[in-house]
């Protein structure tokens, strides 16, 4: 027999104002299964909590309802209550009388009569209500970390002091990402080498650090607590015990002549080596593409010179799984390719360059050792324009957002310019410049005033050579848009920040969002910005949008704080909400039929098979079962299943049911 | 204070209610009842927003959260009607939106389809809203709200459909029309059937010599005159008793059977209609293809060899012509022209077109049996905690198990009409199983039985799929 207790607030005024909370009190003792019912000024305040305390105890309460503001503000609350009263929480629902009645009706009549049959429909439904337990999910006390630029190393550092375990996994043979491209970093202009490489070797020599590089995420299953991820370390055709790092193979490989990608194809490697000098780990890996023994059979140098016989030309790529409770996303972005910008020079004049290839012009470890030479002809340009928003707040060019850093490192440009030629002329056109954050704006007035930077608002629409000279063709947006050409001998594109190219298959390979430009998506943008929409899965740095280092640094802290708050728990707790499929006694075990249509519904692939033996272990019937990890309580698979053999907890078809006969008949 | 008079009120469907009613204050007319089915995430939140930033709208409404519209299965709509909302709303995240990535695309694929099938039901598609409404949407809400509130004011209370559950009277109305004009399909006795091809002979007796197969399924003579009886055989001596029926349903509807199921490695007679099913069945996992050895016939009964379940191109053997392409399955083209007709009188005369048929169904439920793709271990109609559909063989019932029935087809039936030729009410069922092919068919591409791999019809989505019915 239920035994419901009804407890009707006016939240002050705010409800009592429009719902005769007395009367609906009074309609709801009639109701069947009530038990008890009052109305109270604040029931949210401790004695309104107290109340329905004493009286889930005095009058043996087998559910509640309490009429109040919208679920989604004291849902906890009340079933706290109920709960330290001594019923399971999840036999206490609430009715909605402040939001989506007293305050959106103003005739009394109408909005107490709403009122009623709102409490009507939640006392019928809470009688259909089964007492649920959270759900207990062992946790595998490890973490993964995707991608090792900054925000990488630094989740893995911080997760790593937190005592746990991690795996770092960066794609290419050395940590580090962009910023060990950079040459002095905004707003303070300390080298970034000096900053990051530290920073590099303490993650790799970390006791709680396990550090794959050259090695890519090939697979994940499972869930919050519990992945299990395959990975792929490719072949480097060196073996890594034995190398010391000697480099004895790269400055003997014959293949000399291979634009570095590190240096953004303005320097040379060999097809052996590390892709900078500091690189960590500081061990080669083949270029299989352009080696001579894997391209013509002939060469083997490194082979012959290997000190410690290391090259293994016959080495194979290496599957492996690990088990990780935990997931970091830090794989970054990249910058637009100038030859998507056909109207700068054909998108492929020597001497327009990115900004990232400034930074490596400027780099003191860069090609040119830190001199500003143009490529083209190796002469130091002596005026330099800077093109702001190329390829950015674009929308009829497919990129309507702003790439965020490329303000403060065209001013960072313009000034290290300017400090290494002296006499040089740097001119930036920028559409605006936006510089909030610590320090930067006081950076961009000291490239105006004390750097004599010019600034020209403008924007410009192509560019041309012209007796090896550069022709930026610009309109003055200050001046009716009149057209102004600047000659230039060097032209740096600020192109913008965009997702990595594979930041799709990444996602759908985890199961996690991204949006229409193609950035990860935060589960909030303001609240949770460093979750991901599926349960541990994380957040950190500029794969999840454009970001500085400090902001990038921030994110990866907090998403390391993140996996510490989930991987330091004794075992997780979540709300019971899930699917169940219909089990009856032998000989039908289930009326589900193992037609796993919602299998091919469900969003988080939850809905396993389960094989029913009899005793000989012959099998009797194979149907849907529901793994509680997995499932995120959607209600997906109860619409799509025909036999109606699979329902959802806290939403079952007869609580759902009872509550429109409540609010029909 | 003002006292609220709490009788027990006696509401306009004579049912008994408990509460305060709600009389015509504002109009002084009609007050709808309207039921709303939304996400708690999106549409839930905005109308809570709409309550914190203090806009106003008519209080008819009595709103039901799920979690999800992926949640808001066709059953509550259906009920919420029969139960006496004069109109129904249902509402979730945008497209790209849903808290839980992909639950509303694959409501938005179900709405379709069942507004097609209400469509073809005469339902009054008017009554029901479905709208997108994004957390931050209150002003969307309480437009919705306001403007399908005095829709239904103006359109008065659902009595067409309310009669069904009220007045049902259980005599026998006359069938509208009984000219050839009226939308319906004549259906043949199918007493028909052609003696088995001696090449089809010989490989099924070859089959059970070599234990390839451990017992083959087709067809009998009756001992008195009648349609030909579908029967199984385990020996090669009896192959000269089986033939190939005309008509006859569809055979692999034995595989309901458990005995058929304990035969092990079963041959069969397919036609295109078996092919079609076995797709399906395939598809749905329902049948082992290691289990399965079937031998095609064509329409004259010429056996086209055994099928290759490797080969998914198969199905086009019996797809002569091009335009079996360009049409969803099995369907007659008699079925495709009174559809047509049907759907060109309009919803008041489709409603009471398929209330005369309904109110002749007896719930033999021969439809189902018939049916190879009504496998489910207990149908929903049989469950009764909770009783999903009323049960009785009365308004409400019918109508709700014919709905219900079509709609658990959907994308699944492949026309072979073995339900309608088992119906003894004649009930022309293939209108509404074609109505719901030609529905997935043209929104969604969607052909039952064309493969046996992909996913099927209610759990598959596209972001792209149409949605221009939705607010
Ligand atoms: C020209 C330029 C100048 C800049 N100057 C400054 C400055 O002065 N000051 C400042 O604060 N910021 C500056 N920035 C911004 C700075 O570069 C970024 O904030 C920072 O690099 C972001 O770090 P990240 O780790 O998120 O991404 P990234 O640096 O892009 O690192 C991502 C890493 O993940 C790896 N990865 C990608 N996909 C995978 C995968 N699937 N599996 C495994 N590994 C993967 C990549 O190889 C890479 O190592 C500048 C940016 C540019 C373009
Ligand atoms: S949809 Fe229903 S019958 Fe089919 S597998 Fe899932 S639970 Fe079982
Ligand atoms: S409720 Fe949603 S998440 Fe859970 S099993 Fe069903 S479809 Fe999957």
């Amino acid at each position: 027999m239920s035994r419901i207790g009804v407890f009707i607030c006016h939240c002050g005024e705010n409800i009592g104002k429009t719902v005769d909370c007395a009367q609906v009190a009074q309609a709801a003792r009639m109701m069947p299964g009530v038990v008890y019912a009052t109305d109270y000024r604040y029931t949210c305040s401790e004695p309104g909590q107290a109340q329905i305390r004493q009286a889930v105890v005095e009058h043996k309460l087998t559910g509640v309802i309490v009429g109040a503001c919208s679920p989604r503000m004291h849902e906890t609350t009340f079933r706290r209550a109920v709960a330290a009263a001594g019923l399971n929480p999840y036999l206490c629902e609430i009715a909605n009388l402040r939001e989506q009645c007293a305050w959106v009706h103003t005739n009394r009549h109408d909005a107490s009569a709403k009122a009623v049959d709102t409490v009507r429909a939640a006392v019928a439904r809470v009688q259909r209500n089964a007492p649920l337990m959270p759900i207990e999910i062992p946790l595998t006390k490890r973490a993964l970390v995707i991608g090792g630029g900054i925000a990488g190393i630094q989740a893995a550092l911080d997760i790593a002091e937190g005592g746990v375990q991690v795996t770092l996994v960066e794609r290419s043979n050395s940590l580090g990402g962009h910023m060990a491209q950079l040459s002095e970093t905004f707003p303070t202009l300390d080298c970034s080498q000096c900053i990051l490489t530290p920073r590099m070797v303490e993650a790799a020599s970390h006791p709680n650090i396990r550090l794959e590089t050259y090695c890519q995420v090939e697979r994940v299953d499972g869930y919050v607590g519990n992945f299990t991820v395959t990975l792929r370390r490719k072949a480097r055709y060196v073996d890594w015990s034995k190398c010391t790092g000697c480099g004895t193979c790269w400055q003997k490989c014959p293949q000399k002549k291979i634009p570095g990608e590190f240096d953004e194809g303005l320097g040379q490697r060999t097809a052996i080596g590390v892709p900078f000098p500091q690189a960590v780990p500081s061990k080669p890996v083949i270029d299989r593409d352009n080696c001579l023994k894997f391209k013509t059979g002939k060469c083997g140098i490194c082979e012959k010179l290997c000190p410690t016989g290391a090259i293994q030309f016959q080495q194979k790529d290496e599957e492996f799984t690990e088990r990780v409770g935990a997931i970091v996303v830090a794989t970054g972005f990249q910058v637009l390719d100038k030859s998507h910008l056909p109207l700068y020079g054909d998108g492929d004049h020597p001497d327009i360059i990115t900004g990232l290839q400034f930074e490596r012009l400027a780099s003191a470890s860069g090609p040119t050792d830190g001199e500003i030479r143009r490529p083209s002809d190796g002469k130091v340009p002596r005026t330099v324009a800077f093109i702001q928003c190329a390829g950015s707040r674009d929308a009829a060019g497919g990129r309507a957002y702003c790439s965020k850093i490329c303000c403060m490192y065209t001013a960072k440009h313009a000034l290290l310019y300017r400090h290494k030629v002296h006499d040089g002329k740097a001119i930036v056109l920028c559409m605006d410049v936006r510089t909030p954050g610590k320090g930067y704006d006081e950076f961009y007035r000291r490239a105006v005033e004390v750097d004599a930077v010019r600034y020209v608002r403008s924007r410009a629409a192509r560019i041309y050579p012209q007796d090896g000279q550069l022709v930026v063709q610009a309109a003055d947006t200050l001046n009716a848009g009149k057209r102004m050409d600047i000659r230039a001998d060097m032209v740096v594109l600020a192109t913008a920040a965009i997702p990595q190219e594979n930041v799709r298959s990444v996602a759908q390979m985890l199961g996690i969002g991204y949006d229409a430009d193609g950035w990860l998506s935060e589960a909030h943008p303001k609240l949770r910005p460093m979750e991901t929409n599926t349960a541990g899965i994380y957040l950190a740095g500029a794969c999840q949008g454009p970001k500085d280092i400090p902001e990038t640094v921030a994110q990866a802290s907090g998403a390391a704080a993140k996996v510490l708050g989930l991987l330091t728990r004794p075992q997780l707790q979540r709300e019971p909400i899930v699917a169940r499929v219909h089990r009856t006694s032998p000989p039908v075990y289930s009326t589900c039929v193992g037609c796993f249509t919602c299998a091919a519904a469900c969003p988080y692939q939850a809905i396993e098979k389960e094989e029913i033996h009899d005793r000989q272990g012959v099998l009797l019937k194979t149907i849907a079962r529901v793994n509680p990890g997995l499932c995120q309580g959607c209600g997906t698979c109860v619409s799509v299943c025909r036999s109606k053999s699979i329902d959802l907890d806290g939403f079952t078809e007869e609580q759902i049911f009872s509550a429109l006969e409540a609010l029909t008949v | 204070m003002t006292k609220v008079h709490l009788p027990i009120h006696e509401h306009s469907n004579g049912r008994p209610q408990v509460g305060l009613a709600i009389e015509p204050q504002e109009t002084g007319g009609f007050e709808p009842r309207i039921i709303a089915f939304v996400c708690k995430w999106c549409t839930y939140a905005g109308a809570d927003l709409a309550g914190t930033s203090r806009m106003t709208y008519a209080p008819n409404v009595r709103t039901i959260m799920l979690p999800c519209t992926g949640r808001i299965d066709i059953s509550l709509v259906v009920r919420a009607f029969l139960q006496g909302s004069d109109g129904v709303i249902v509402s979730g995240c945008h497209p790209g939106d849903c808290h839980y990535t992909s639950g509303n695309y694959r409501a938005r694929r179900r709405w379709m389809l069942l507004r097609d099938l209400l469509d073809t039901l005469g339902v009054d598609l008017r009554r029901l809203d479905l709208a997108w409404v994004s957390a931050a949407e209150g002003a969307k809400w309480v437009k919705t709200i306001q403007q399908f509130t005095d829709d239904m004011r103006q359109l008065g209370p659902y009595s067409a459909l309310h009669a069904v559950a009220g007045d049902y009277s259980p005599d026998l109305a006359p069938l509208a029309g009984s000219d050839d004009d009226a939308p319906g399909v004549e259906v043949d006795a199918a007493e028909a059937g052609v003696p088995l091809d001696p090449a089809l002979a010989a490989a099924m007796r070859q089959a059970l010599e070599q234990g390839t197969a451990k017992a083959i399924l087709g067809w009998k003579r009756r001992i008195v005159p009648g349609p030909l009886q579908p029967t199984w055989i385990t020996e090669a001596s009896a192959v000269g008793q089986l033939m190939v029926a005309v008509h006859g349903g569809n055979l692999t509807r034995l595989f309901k059977q458990p005995q058929v199921r304990k035969l092990g490695r079963v041959g069969l007679i397919v036609r295109y209609r078996e092919a079609l099913a076995l797709n399906v069945l395939l598809q749905e996992k329902q049948l082992d293809p290691q289990q399965t050895l079937a031998f095609g016939v064509d329409g004259q009964g010429h056996f086209l060899g055994v099928v290759d379940w490797a080969d998914a191109g198969f199905i086009r053997r019996w797809e002569t012509s091009t335009s079996a392409a360009e049409k969803p399955s099995g369907f007659s083209e008699q079925t495709w022209q009174s559809l047509d007709k049907l759907m060109a009188l309009s919803p008041a005369q489709r409603w009471d077109f398929w209330q005369q048929h309904f109110v002749r169904c007896i719930k033999c439920y021969a439809c189902r049996g018939s049916c190879p793709m009504c496998n489910c271990g207990q149908c929903f109609t049989d469950k009764n905690m909770p009783q999903w559909f009323p049960t009785a063989a009365d308004g409400p019932g019918n109508f709700s198990w014919h709905l219900v029935r079509a709609f658990h087809l959907a994308g699944r039936c492949v026309g072979c009409g073995a339900c309608e030729e088992a119906c003894p009410a004649g009930i022309p069922l293939s209108l509404l199983n074609a109505s719901l092919a030609r529905s997935a068919w043209k929104h969604f591409g969607h052909r039952a039985g064309a493969t046996s791999a992909g996913v099927p019809l209610q759990a598959d989505f596209r972001a792209n799929d149409l949605e221009n019915f939705i607010l």
